[in-house]
């Protein structure tokens, strides 16, 4: 079907860029969203400058938890993952996807197409429509812009409005990218994450796979519970996910009997020559009294003279 | 004082060495009881309460004929899964239940076997215990996010993992998959 439409894309882009030489970019993905998608219509932020924006705070994360010392299965997760992209709107962006080393359970979606998923949470997939439907979900924040529409919203409040304008390109991008990687410990709001599982759950059916594995993976999540360790910061920043099940299921039912049934893959395991994983991070000097002496959520006050929660962004898989 | 001090401090001394005699005999002994736990507890052991009342059906299909209604609260044995649907047994009656409406026994509740080889058995192939993500380790925190600084060679490396699309579409015909059209769902969010 993409493939299809291609010479229309083409037309379309040819007659916009003739006709609306205004529009510093186009983004071929607004040509299926513009209708449906308002939020993303209101980011402003051309693709390049939210390519941008991603590289830098992917490139933080990593600085937080590298990625697992295997090549092979880095490649792997890059074919699942683009391929699961090519059959979203925006298949060309330049998507990047990486297992980092931690034995927390979460993936993060940072702007751009960069999607970064944790070994802890790796490591409890039985196979590739569960990766792929973790996967789905972060593709879907990615390409309903969620993350920018959040971190842009913060930094034109922050720093006044007038840095929304065209003319103040750098400084607003320097104010998104203020909070960093500190992004994924906040959260989206709860829509947004019921909304990249709803098409997260439709792009791994494009994909092939059974449109069930993401939901078997929150059956998961559901059943360790909020005492789980290594899920503290994921049920800190998302819905609890017997809520996104029931929402996820109201949404299904009405499509089960259409949906195709897709396969299940095996999943490759990571190699035992990548190490064990890096069970815990060193705690920073004030890390362990900081950690303590966090806020309830509803509480947190403003940070770094930023206006409203600075990093309302990532979202993880699970997340709110 | 000084002399009851004394007393206090071996005492305490004499009980750490007799749990540093223990602690490498529990470490050898627990991954072979939870090997053998995890041999021994039957595929279909997996419990699960019923969220909200459902429907059992006799097939996994909406329009299947309705062969119970359970309550919420009530708790069965999952012995298999087909797509959204899992087949459910409970101590009156048998069937399908669509998955939704069902959350799995934590670990804790589990007999023996840890949720996580539980569910794997359930809903996969893999079949190893997961000793990595148990409770207690501490890893990717807001503090540790809020703190990183831009890893560059980090970066590059994950440039080099790319995959183009034509690497991704050799990956999904060596994995037996093909794309299909589906829309997406009309109720994506409330």
């Amino acid at each position: 079907m993409k493939t299809y439409l291609n010479p229309l894309f083409l037309f379309i882009y040819l007659l916009c860029g003739l006709a609306a030489s205004q529009a510093a970019t186009f983004d071929l993905g607004r040509v299926f969203d513009a209708a449906s998608d308002l939020v993303s219509a209101g980011t402003g932020l051309s693709e390049k400058e939210e390519i941008q924006v991603g590289r830098e705070i992917a490139g933080r994360t990593l600085g937080a938890a590298p990625l697992v010392n295997d090549a092979a299965l880095q490649s792997y997760v890059n074919r699942v993952g683009r391929w699961l992209a090519l059959q979203s709107e925006r298949p060309d962006l330049p998507w990047h996807f990486g297992v980092i080393d931690t034995a927390s359970i979460n993936a993060f979606a940072a702007p751009g197409g960069y999607v970064l998923m944790t070994r802890g949470l790796y490591e409890i997939l039985d196979n590739e429509a569960q990766l792929a439907g973790v996967l789905a979900h972060e593709i879907g924040h990615v390409i309903k812009r969620h993350h920018v529409t959040v971190m842009q919203k913060s930094a034109a409040i922050s720093a006044g409005a007038k840095l929304a304008q065209r003319d103040d390109r750098s400084q607003l991008l320097n104010n998104m990218i203020g909070s960093g990687a500190e992004i994924f410990a906040r959260g989206l709001d709860k829509s947004a994450e019921f909304e990249a599982d709803a098409v997260g759950v439709v792009i791994a059916a494009r994909a092939g796979y059974s449109p069930y594995g993401l939901v078997e993976v929150l059956h998961k999540l559901a059943a360790r519970g909020g005492d789980d360790a290594a899920l503290s910061l994921l049920f800190k920043t998302h819905p609890q996910p017997g809520e996104r099940l029931a929402q996820l299921g109201e949404a299904l039912t009405p499509r089960m009997a259409r949906l195709p049934a897709g396969t299940e893959p095996e999943i490759r395991s990571i190699s035992a020559e990548a190490g064990p994983a890096r069970a815990a991070t060193p705690l920073p000097a004030n890390g362990a009294k900081a950690l303590q002496e966090e806020p309830a959520p509803a509480a947190r006050p403003a940070q770094k003279g930023i206006g409203v929660d600075p990093g309302q962004i990532l979202r993880g898989i699970f997340g709110r | 004082m000084s002399g009851s001090g004394h007393y206090n401090h071996a005492q305490s001394s004499q009980g750490l060495n007799s749990m540093k005699g223990l602690l490498p005999k529990m470490r050898d002994v627990v991954p072979w009881t939870l090997l053998l736990m995890a041999m021994m507890s039957p595929v279909a052991a997996q419990q699960v309460t019923v969220e909200r009342d459902s429907e059992l059906r006799a097939e996994a299909r909406l329009d299947a004929k309705v062969v119970a209604t359970l309550k919420q609260g009530v708790r069965g044995e999952v012995t298999a899964k087909n797509g959204a649907w899992l087949n459910i047994k409970t101590a009156e009656a048998a069937g399908w239940l669509f998955s939704f409406n069902v959350r799995f026994a934590s670990a804790q509740q589990a007999s023996g076997s840890s949720s996580v080889s539980g569910l794997g058995r359930l809903f996969g192939p893999r079949q190893r215990v997961n000793v990595t993500s148990t409770i207690g380790i501490r890893g990717l925190e807001e503090e540790d996010l809020r703190q990183a600084r831009f890893d560059a060679g980090q970066l590059r490396l994950l440039d080099q993992y790319a995959a183009s699309r034509a690497d991704a579409e050799s990956g999904a015909q060596g994995s037996g998959l093909s794309a299909a059209r589906v829309d997406y769902l009309d109720a994506g969010s409330p």
